[in-house]
């Protein structure tokens, strides 16, 4: 029970770590038309998308306030070795994962270098309260946002492991097993100011071929960020196995060496643990280590902030006339997350660098009581044997991005057209450009149905789809993505919910 | 219009989504292959004997509850290091006390009778008792007769002459007469001679004759001449009672001159001769009387033969019964004694038992009966008799008060009691002991007796059996056979203070793990063979007697003065058939049997607490030769039923153990294992038919001390194949089956620090399946 206690605990710890850090915020309605929304979406979302748009009303029927009750929940999962085209290929098709078949497959997942690696995101994004104003020059809005992000990688040859096992042919030589994992999670108080600027040509704009008139928006939205958890775990090895002959049964040699930060109270309890171990060889991991995450709130702080620019044009097409009278065409900019969270309560690293030689010299030891006490012995006298030490204050930038966008609202059909591009690539941010196309057709004005694309980044080609019912006065749809196969670049899913959005 | 805008939307839609690539993934379906390839061990070195903390690892590990303190290692000489396997077991049989012999002596009645009252004189005084002069017996009263006158022939008849004799008798009254005399002694000085004088004694108040008349005569020889002192003897009838005693004299003469000088006729005496009396009524003095008596021992379990034979009592009574006393006399002392009771081994110290003073007993009176404490006291009893006498004194009646003199004294008044001696125990004794047979141990009295009497011991009666298990060979004995030791021993160690010869006649029986049953036996010839005729009835196995050559007997030595000796007695192979015993490896021993004490029934001496505490010891050299010795156990194998079977997504292709080893016990061995189904159907073997055995040799010994030399490396493989894998999980158990050599099939020792130095490595190969059909 304590074993599992401790492992729950883990758990908890890197998964409460686990909600950020897709590069762009997104909701029901950008997950179903693509991704974008830079120029679509309005209400408390747009604090984070951009605050100018708390001054739109993207369908033009919405009244100024909005409430959100839960206001939105997002998950997002994919990595490269979310390989469908490796899947395909070897894992549906009956085939004994061995042999060439076996090689081939890791090629093909991998690469041919070892030490190639691929990775698992996951993300969350939960807008627990929100609420927006939209007056006629001005808004405003508070909104709260918890993000988590979590990304694991391994490389090739962790796979080897998962797929040869302990194979004295195949490790006969050391191979590197590698593999990390990190985990960021914290909160957002958000608060989006936006105005509408004064237009300096009045008058000569509206003479303009189809336009008939233009409002330029401005908004900003500083938020407090609170760190709720975070771990950065950094493993590295070689695994090298020798078979029996007549010289003995053969060793399994595991040198490896990682590094982890940790804060807060499980800081603690794992430099009380090292520290226990320097006097007392008998102490267990599982006897100083017991999180529960009563410390959760307290470990960072940040400062943030979104800005964002959009145009919007009341145009007039008559070419498309016919999709409806209103015609709006919006174009924005926004540069959002900037800022960034440090964790700062009690920081440790924790290393350790040694190496498991397992070769069966058991002492003095019963052979019974050897294993008995063998996965004691590698919990605590191998691989939990670390040191910790005081860290600096980690500091994680926000997956910061700059988007431009544009959306065309033809009557009930609206189009979007966005561009992205991450100032880092922490989780599914990348400075990898990408684009995505988005429309939505508003049947019977309350169903939107939407559909969209992305293309570029680090991933592959995802295709959304999202629907619900979306009255004046309510909201509740739902969105989803999914990347399509790519030997490269794997697979995403991602799912939206717009929560309980009321407006009044 | 409206309905073409909505055209155009799905038209839009449906580009969009076709020209998606978008794919569903499929179903998984494949199978993984993985090998599993781990050293178990390195080089671990099993030492044959030893553990504990600190200890290196053992094969048998003695600090473990079943094999703690069964082991002793020789230390020292050419055996050094040698493992002996040992066990030792006290036996309590308590004390062989019952061995003591008994003795019971009878109650006797002792009635001291006063008996035939036997009269002498009637006189106490010197003086003649009465007399007459002449003229009483003539009539012619010489005043007035001179002296030459003539007196013609004549008698008395007409007037016989009587003499009181009652005056002078003392304080006797009367007396009835049984038989016998008196003899009346007279003097005749009247100067003339007496032709015939008849003499009838008689009751002088009656005048009534008692018994017959005497007569002075010629013809009787005691004429009474002038001058002659003659005795005539008056016969009585029984029952004559004699009281109020008078004379009376019929005298006849012949013509005689009437003397000058006449003197008288006197009765001097009277005097019984042979006279006794069934009852007197007299003034008596102290009368003392004796009795001898005697009683007897049962001499069934011990004889007294000789004066200086003895038993010394830890307990006993006497009692002594009421003594009645029926005389009209008071008994002033009353003096019992037993001259074979003493204090001490010194024949002064012998037990009296007195009644005077304040315990005098009172005339027609008794007295309270007593009993003695004999404990300590000896008893010498040559014969097996015990003698006791019996003397009284009694009060004299003439010192009485007047009015109370005189007594009436019948010869069946009596003093009389009884005489017991209970409860005998004896501590010690010394004498001709009659054969004692004891049984060794508690006697369930279920078993009943033989048809002989003699009590029942079963060796597998959990009441009577003496029960030693080595539980370390419990499971061993029954899962190996064919191995011989060399060797051992069997010894029983004990401490007696018996002085007595004594033999035990036992049941020592081994019963292995299997129940089979090995009986320690003697050696035709030997001192510890059994013959028929020994006293073995009623010594039992499962309820039937046991044969003499299912027996052992073996003699104690004695104790030569009553302390507490040890010793021992060894059955080896030269005595018994201790190796056979032994080879069997008995997971216990039973033990029952009796001890016959003093079997010849010599003169011997015997004393509690007859003390006889013996330990068995087994001592098992491991000196032992194996030529294809077998080792058989099944184990369960119900565990491997969550090995994967056929059909199952995961299926175990192979699976290997490499078992390196430097084998430095000179024992080596060839495995098999069979996997039984729950119906004991073989599944598979390993190895399987045709493949190599699963080997290990034994190492070489030394051809002097057969101690291991040269350690025996080598390798062995115990695997198994696909289908083999597929099929385990039905097995319910395991068939482990051993062919065990020796070194060369020859005997071989085995030190504590012999050990086997063997690495383990294990290699699998795993598919599991995912999905698919």
């Amino acid at each position: 029970m304590k074993k599992l206690k401790l492992i729950f605990t883990v758990f908890l710890a890197l998964s409460a770590a686990s909600v950020v850090a897709q590069s762009r915020h997104f909701n029901s309605a950008t997950i179903g038309m693509g991704g974008g929304g830079t120029a679509y979406v309005d209400g408390y979302h747009a604090n984070f998308i951009n605050p100018a748009n708390l001054m739109i009303n993207n369908t033009g029927r919405k009244p100024q306030r909005t409430i959100g009750l839960l206001g939105g929940l997002g998950v997002r999962a994919g990595g490269t070795m979310l390989n469908q085209s490796v899947y395909d290929t070897y894992f549906t098709k009956g085939l004994i994962l061995e042999g060439q078949t076996r090689s081939d497959m890791l090629e093909a997942w991998f690469g041919s270098d070892v030490n190639n690696t691929r990775n698992v995101v996951v993300g969350l994004n939960i807008v627990p309260f929100g609420f927006s104003n939209r007056g006629k020059n001005t808004a405003f809005s508070l909104a709260t946002r918890v993000r988590t992000i979590e990304e694991f990688d391994v490389n090739k040859g962790f796979m080897e492991l998962a797929f040869y096992g302990l194979d004295s042919d195949h490790f006969s030589n050391p191979v590197p097993v590698d593999f990390t994992n990190t985990v960021l999670s914290y909160t957002e108080v958000s608060l989006g100011f936006a105005m509408a600027l004064p237009i300096p040509l009045t008058g000569l704009i509206e003479k303009l071929p189809f336009i008939n008139g233009i409002n330029i928006y401005a908004g900003a939205a500083p938020k407090y960020i609170v760190g709720l958890q975070s771990t950065e775990l950094d493993f590295n090895s070689t695994l090298q196995i020798t078979g029996a002959d007549q010289n003995g049964p053969g060793t399994i040699t595991h040198d490896f060496n990682y590094s982890m930060f940790v804060y807060g109270d499980l800081a603690t309890q794992m430099s009380d643990y090292s520290r226990a171990r320097q006097t007392n060889d008998k102490a267990k991991l599982g006897d100083y280590v017991d999180y529960d995450g009563s410390d959760i709130g307290t470990l960072g702080t940040g400062f943030g902030l979104d800005l964002g620019v959009t145009a919007e044009i009341d145009v007039s097409l008559p070419a498309l006339g016919f999709l409806g009278k209103r015609q709006v065409l919006r174009v924005s900019m926004s540069a959002t997350d900037l800022g960034s969270v440090s964790f700062k309560e009690n920081p440790k690293e924790v290393r350790a660098n040694s190496v498991f030689n397992f070769d069966g010299d058991i002492g003095d030891e019963s052979f019974g009581d050897y294993f008995d006490t063998l996965s004691d012995s590698l919990q605590n006298d191998i691989y939990g044997g670390f040191e910790t030490r005081d860290a600096p204050e980690r500091k994680y930038d926000l997956p910061g991005m700059y988007n431009f966008g544009a959306s065309l609202t033809l009557g009930k059909l609206t189009a979007t057209a966005d561009y992205g591009v991450g100032f880092n690539d922490l989780g599914y941010n990348t400075k990898i450009s990408y684009v995505t196309l988005g429309a939505e057709y508003r049947l019977l004005n309350f169903i939107p149905i939407r559909v969209g694309t992305r293309r570029g980044g680090d991933y592959s080609a995802a295709y959304s789809a999202g629907l619900g019912v979306d009255f004046r006065f309510l909201e509740l749809t739902l969105g989803a993505s999914t990347v399509s196969s790519d030997s490269d670049k794997g697979t995403t899913l991602a799912f939206a919910w717009s929560g309980l959005v009321f407006r009044f | 219009m409206r309905n073409f805008k909505l055209l155009l939307v799905w038209i839009f839609t449906v580009v969009l989504v076709t020209n998606c690539d978008i794919s569903t993934p499929g179903k998984p379906d494949f199978t993984t292959s993985h090998s599993v390839e781990a050293p178990l061990l390195l080089n671990k070195t099993l030492q044959f004997l030893g553990g504990g903390e600190g200890a290196p690892e053992a094969l048998l590990d003695t600090t473990k509850s079943d094999f703690d303190s069964l082991f002793t290692v020789t230390e020292g000489g050419i055996d050094d290091g040698l493992i002996t396997l040992s066990r030792t077991e006290e036996f309590d049989f308590g004390d062989l006390n019952d061995a003591i012999p008994e003795i019971g002596i009878d109650p006797t009645s002792f009635n001291s009778q006063v008996g035939e009252i036997e009269i002498g004189s009637f006189s106490s005084g010197d003086g003649d008792l009465g007399s007459v002069d002449i003229e009483e017996v003539t009539g012619s009263d010489p005043d007035f007769v001179p002296a030459g006158t003539p007196i013609p022939s004549g008698d008395n008849s007409a007037n016989p002459v009587e003499i009181n004799i009652g005056a002078n008798t003392d304080f006797f009254v009367s007396a009835t007469i049984k038989r016998g005399t008196i003899d009346i002694q007279v003097t005749n000085n009247l100067g003339f001679d007496f032709r015939v004088a008849q003499v009838q004694l008689i009751d002088t108040t009656t005048k009534a004759g008692i018994g017959s008349f005497a007569e002075f005569s010629p013809a009787n020889g005691n004429q009474l001449v002038d001058g002659a002192i003659e005795v005539a003897s008056v016969a009585f009838n029984a029952g004559d009672k004699i009281q109020n005693l008078g004379v009376q004299l019929t005298i006849f003469w012949d013509a005689f001159t009437f003397p000058a000088n006449p003197g008288l006729l006197a009765v001097n005496s009277v005097e019984g001769n042979g006279l006794t009396a069934s009852e007197v009524e007299a003034a008596v003095t102290e009368q003392d009387f004796s009795t001898a008596s005697v009683t007897s021992f049962d001499a069934t379990e011990f004889q007294f033969t000789s004066e200086d034979h003895f038993v010394q009592l830890e307990s006993g009574i006497i009692e002594l019964g009421e003594i009645r006393n029926s005389l009209d006399l008071s008994v002033e002392r009353l003096v019992i004694s037993f001259p074979g009771i003493r204090s001490s081994e010194n024949e002064a110290d012998s037990l009296r038992l007195e009644y005077s003073g304040d315990t005098e007993i009172s005339r027609k009176g008794s007295a309270p009966a007593r009993q003695i404490d004999l404990t300590g006291y000896y008893i010498f009893a040559n014969g097996n008799q015990i003698n006791y006498n019996i003397q009284a004194i009694t009060e004299n009646t003439q010192n009485a008060p007047v009015g109370d003199q005189t007594r009436v004294i019948n010869e069946i008044d009596s003093v009389s009691s009884s005489v017991a001696i209970n409860n005998l125990k004896i501590s010690r004794a010394f004498g001709e002991i009659q054969s004692q047979t004891t049984l060794l141990g508690d006697d369930d009295p279920n078993n009943g007796t033989t048809t002989s009497g003699n009590a029942i011991v079963d060796a597998y009666n959990e009441t009577e059996v003496s029960l030693t298990e080595i539980d370390g060979l419990d499971e061993l004995s029954s899962e190996i056979d064919g191995i011989e030791f060399a060797g051992a021993s069997l010894s029983i160690a004990y401490t007696s203070n018996i002085g007595v010869p004594t033999t035990i006649y036992a049941a020592i029986l081994g019963v292995d793990g299997e129940g089979e049953e090995i009986f320690l036996k003697g050696v035709v010839g030997t001192d510890k063979e059994v013959q028929a005729t020994d006293p073995i009835d009623g010594i039992y196995a499962n309820g039937v007697q046991l044969r003499a050559d299912q027996l052992i007997k073996f003699t104690l030595d004695t104790s030569p003065d009553g302390s507490v000796i040890t010793s021992s007695v060894t059955f080896d192979q030269d005595n018994t058939n201790v190796l056979e015993f032994l080879n069997n490896l008995p997971s216990e021993i039973r033990f029952v049997g009796k001890s016959v004490i003093n079997q010849s029934n010599g003169e011997a001496t015997i004393a509690t607490p007859l003390e006889f505490d013996p330990s068995i010891l087994v001592d098992l050299p491991i000196y032992f030769s194996a030529a294809s010795a077998t080792y058989e156990t099944t184990v369960d194998g119900s565990g491997l039923d969550g090995l994967p079977k056929e059909g199952d997504d995961t299926d175990v292709t192979s699976g290997e153990l490499v078992i390196t080893y430097e084998n430095g016990l000179p024992l080596g061995f060839i495995l098999n294992f069979d996997f039984l189904d729950d119906l004991g159907n073989s599944i598979t073997t390993v190895p399987l038919p045709g493949d190599d055995p699963v080997q290990l040799s034994a190492a070489q010994v030394d051809g002097t001390s057969r101690f291991v030399t040269t350690a025996m490396p080598g390798q062995l493989i115990i695997a198994l194949n696909d289908s083999q894998l597929d099929q385990l999980s039905r097995t319910d158990s395991v068939a482990v089956s051993a062919t065990l050599d020796s070194f060369s099939q020859e005997a071989v020792k085995i030190k504590d620090t012999d050990s086997i130095t063997i690495s383990i490595s294990a290699k699998a190969s795993v598919r599991t399946n995912v999905g698919g059909n």
